[in-house]
């Protein structure tokens, strides 16, 4: 019974889970693509930026060389370059040169060293830091490219300077043309690492960094100067959005940093540095508010789900009591108490179907009242009848007596002789006189069986031996007919307590049947025998027989086959009804087979051994 | 009762999928145990700092994961590393590019397959307080020189470059550490920028350093190499190798502290402040960030040859493309 509520509960929570599940996970995956695709855009705007920044500043910084170049006077570079060293003019020109490079890079202060190159090795001359002059640049980009245009070095570690550091040099013409030397500044790179380090708009996990072509880290990472300077172009980072930055393209996507920590990020090749920027925030800070978000959608599923559970809980608990009450219902009214009522207070179906059981036992009961008061008039009125029969039957054996016995004395000759026709008209009176008693006694008989008032008298009997006080009869009753009679039996037969006269009776009714319904010639044959704890007496005909329908209806009184067979064999259809109850009093059974008309009979009854013998002690 | 079954097949379904999936994954992560191969290379000298790589990659286990098993040995007078890769008793080795055009001159068939110090680390170094800034500075002055060819070459072809009168200096011989210059015998001497200078610095002076690459000098200083058999026979076993020790590198590069601590395994002899130093200030040689590390060019192996050629150390040039080979140092570029 439990079953019903279990599917029910099972199949709320299955119809509410699976949806919320299903929007929970719809909702969390479109907002975290939305984040993402947002945290993209933020990022790359944020790097296009930078990048734009950067850009700027070094073209600042090269047209503020290209503007010193100008302020330059060409012919004292001239003199300075082809005159002695030892010379007081050097010394002079020098100075004035010397000058106006200090002047123009106080100006400027992301420069932090002005030197000029003689165009054939590459030779400083002269320069702001006195410890560079002399050395010879010739194998350097910045020299060999610088004599040609305006040339910037991306960030390099200057072994010179021993740091970092980036090198723009520019061409110095004369008037003509002609190449006198080479401008050439080391600017600070402090302002990148300050544009690279700006975190507005980042979080608290973004970052922005430039990593140079062979995957070495350009910029600082990370807030403390001191532990990060070192890191700058020895570093080597790698990772999915570097590899393919470097392959010059710009990108986006989530991968995991070259920490191996899993970020959204931004990938953009800058082409005139050579190198790449990489915007980049760490996965959980992004996506913190999908997450938040995730963890409210779950909360309130949970939720949901308890409260349907709840209400399926509630609804499935209703329904299951109210069956479970109809059930109760139904088989105490199967039981026979029709007054129970099924108690369902809902107002549903079942409900509905609980009162229409109730009108239904109602109705049932009005009817079953209905019939148990015919039922008890009709007995009442069979119990007079009883008693009407009894008493009339009584009444009318009482004058019987007379009439035979005065019968008998006349035909005896007592009151004297009697010529022919008063014979014969006496033996009539007597014949009928004699037919009468029967059909009173039979009367009598029946309704004492149906009274159940028929006494019987028991007595221990040799089963054998009265069978053969039977037989002498029954051989001078059938000799009459000219009917063959036979008996069939085990030669030992077990002692029977019986009442001897009401079995004769039996015995008698039984073959009186047979003779009546056999033709001249014919035979009976009875057979005795003993099966397990029965004796079972079997007469058997080769009369008319009968058929099916009227063996069902043999034994209930008053029954005769057809109202032909008792025109023409008379009787009071009693006997065999009598002959049930006698057995039935024994304890034993009777039953009769055909094998249909014109085919005989068989009448059959059986008496328990068993018994009987109890009855005995 | 079907439902029953089929939840119960679809339940064992499930958990032998996830122990064959487990197994399996299991499996391919399990590291086919082989035997490493082993390997030796010659240093260039003594155990010190200037090999800091391949002591990382040792021990880091870089060289194991390439299925290498690397004996790492010093610098013999007895069988000088040359000699000893030429001769096949040692697989590598790490030399002077100057050396290795040398021996290659002579017949010898080796090949640089990477460059280490890619910045030469010879210099001149003096005391503070005696004002040496330049090479024209020297005029005049005692100057130290430690014996052996490549320091002498860079020396004369400096001092040529810079037009300066070496009559005009007094030049001595003096062996392979600062006392000459803290005892004040020379007012400047030669020596390795990474070593030298250190013991004056230890000594308490401030120092002064003349570089020869600041004058457009310049040696590949460093370089791994091995014999031309090696390289057609076993080109996997080359590139392992020389995979491993740029990641020895990489790794004592951004890890100086540790890689220190590896050096000092093998340098029994030295402090932890000298080798610290050594490291520190060999860095930016080995690596400026313009290149991948170990990678070489062209220009420089042929400025040497000239350079030795012009200083008479040479009789002829040599094909330089036969003095080293790029074909690792690429493929290791392509395979990262």
């Amino acid at each position: 019974m439990k079953k019903i509520r279990t599917k029910l509960l099972l199949y709320f929570v299955l119809i509410s889970v699976i949806p919320i599940v299903v929007i929970i996970f719809l909702v969390f995956q479109n907002s975290q693509k939305a984040i993402t695709e947002q945290t993209f855009k933020h990022l790359y705007s944020v790097s296009m930026l930078k990048d734009n920044e950067i850009d700027e500043w070094v073209d600042m910084q090269v047209v503020s060389l290209e503007l010193i170049v100008d302020t330059l006077d060409k012919d004292l570079i001239y003199d300075l370059q082809s005159s002695s060293t030892d010379l007081e003019e050097y010394k002079k020109t020098y100075q004035i040169i010397g000058d106006v490079l200090r002047r123009s890079m106080k100006k400027n202060s992301s420069f932090f060293e002005l030197f000029l190159m003689e165009p054939q090795e590459g030779q400083v001359y002269i320069s702001t830091d006195e410890r560079q002059v002399g050395k010879i640049k010739e194998n350097q980009s910045y020299f060999k490219q610088g004599k040609e245009d305006t040339f910037v070095k991306n960030v390099y570690y200057s072994l010179t300077l021993d740091k970092p550091a980036m090198t723009i040099s520019t061409p110095v013409r004369d008037e003509s043309g002609n190449l006198v030397s080479i401008l050439a500044t080391r600017v600070e790179l402090g302002h990148i690492h300050e544009i690279m380090m700006e975190r507005i708009g980042l979080g608290e996990t973004g970052k922005t960094y430039l990593v140079n072509k062979f995957n070495f880290l350009v910029t600082k990472i990370g807030e403390t100067v001191g532990e990060t300077e070192a890191q700058i172009l020895r570093r080597a980072v790698y990772s999915q959005a570097i590899d393919d930055c470097l392959k010059k393209n710009d990108g986006s996507g989530s991968y995991k940093n070259y920490e191996g920590i899993s970020v959204i990020g931004t990938y953009m090749w800058m082409s005139e540095r050579e190198m790449c920027i990489l915007a980049e925030i760490n996965e959980s800070e992004a996506f913190e508010p999908v997450y938040k978000l995730g963890e409210l959608l779950i909360m309130i599923g949970i939720g949901v789900v308890l409260i349907v559970t709840l209400i399926a809980l509630f609804f499935s608990r209703t329904l299951s009591m109210s069956l479970l009450e109809l059930i109760k219902g139904t088989e105490i009214i199967s039981r026979g108490n029709l007054k129970y009522k099924i108690n369902i207070k809902t107002k549903d179906e079942i409900a509905l179907l609980a009162s229409s059981f109730n009108n239904m036992a109602e109705e049932l009961q009005k009817r079953q009242n209905k019939l148990v008061r015919t039922m008890k008039k009709l007995k009442e009125l069979d119990e007079l009848k009883d008693d009407f029969l009894n008493t009339a039957t009584h009444e009318l054996k009482t004058p019987l007596i007379p009439i035979k016995s005065q019968v008998e004395l006349l035909l005896d000759g007592d009151y004297g002789k009697l010529n022919k026709e008063q014979k014969e008209a006496l033996e009539m009176i007597d014949r009928n006189e004699e037919h009468l008693n029967s059909l009173v006694s039979d009367v009598l008989d029946i309704t004492k069986i149906k009274s159940k008032k028929l006494k019987l008298v028991f007595k221990r009997v040799d089963f054998i031996k009265f069978l053969n006080e039977f037989k002498e009869c029954a051989q001078l009753v059938t000799k009459k007919k000219n009917i063959k009679i036979k008996f069939k039996s085990e030669s030992i037969l077990p002692s029977v307590v019986i009442d001897e006269k009401r079995i004769r009776q039996v015995l008698e009714n039984l073959l009186n049947n047979a003779i009546k319904f056999t033709p001249q010639g014919g035979e009976i044959e009875f057979d005795i025998k003993k099966d397990k704890n029965n004796l079972v007496v079997s007469v058997k005909d080769n009369g008319i027989g009968m058929s099916k329908k009227i063996l069902d209806k043999l034994f209930t009184p008053f029954f005769q086959a057809d109202s032909d067979i008792t025109r023409k064999y008379g009787g009071t259809g009693l006997g065999l009804s009598i002959c049930k109850g006698i057995i039935e009093a024994h304890g034993g059974k009777i039953w009769a087979k055909s094998s249909g008309l014109e085919k005989g009979s068989v009448f059959s009854f059986s008496l328990p051994i068993n018994k009987n013998n109890s009855l005995t002690h | 009762m079907l439902k029953k079954i089929s939840i119960i097949l679809s339940i064992i379904i499930i958990t032998i999928i996830i122990i064959l999936g487990g197994s399996f994954c299991y499996l391919i992560n399990q590291k086919s145990v082989s035997v490493l191969e082993k390997v030796s290379v010659q240093l260039k000298w003594l155990h010190q700092a200037q090999f800091a790589g391949n002591y990382v990659a040792k021990e880091k286990g870089f060289y194991a994961d390439q299925g290498l098993d690397v004996d790492i040995i010093p610098f013999s007078y007895t069988n000088p590393t040359l000699e000893a890769v030429a001769k096949g008793d040692v697989d590598f080795g790490i030399t002077g590019a100057s050396e290795l055009i040398m021996a290659r001159e002579k017949g010898m068939p080796l090949k640089a397959i990477a460059v280490i110090y890619k910045t030469i680390p010879n210099c001149l170094y003096s005391l503070k307080s005696s004002e040496i800034n330049k090479p024209q500075d020297l005029i005049g002055k005692i100057v130290g020189l430690e014996p052996g060819v490549q320091g002498e070459i860079l020396y004369k072809v400096m001092m040529k470059k810079l037009k300066i009168d070496r009559k005009q200096i007094n030049e001595i011989e003096i062996g392979y550490d600062a006392t000459e210059l803290i005892t004040g015998i020379t007012d400047v001497s030669s020596g390795y920028l990474i070593n030298e200078p250190h013991q004056a610095i230890e000594a308490g002076y401030e120092v002064n350093i003349i570089k020869y690459a600041d004058y457009g000098i310049n040696i590949y200083a460093d370089v791994l190499f091995t014999t031309e058999e090696t390289i057609k026979n076993k080109p996997e076993l080359v590139k392992k190798f020389v995979y491993a020790t740029l990641e020895g590198w990489q790794y004592a590069i951004e890890h100086e502290d540790e890689a220190v601590d590896f050096t000092l395994k093998y340098a029994t002899d030295s402090t932890r402040n000298h080798e610290a130093y050594m490291l520190n200030n060999s860095i930016p040689l080995i690596h400026t960030g313009e290149e991948p590390l170990g990678w070489m060019n062209k220009d420089i192996w042929q400025d040497t040859q000239d350079m030795l050629f012009e200083q008479g150390v040479l009789e002829k040039k040599i094909n330089i493309d036969e003095v080293f080979t790029m074909e690792f140092l690429n493929s290791i570029a392509d395979f990262k």
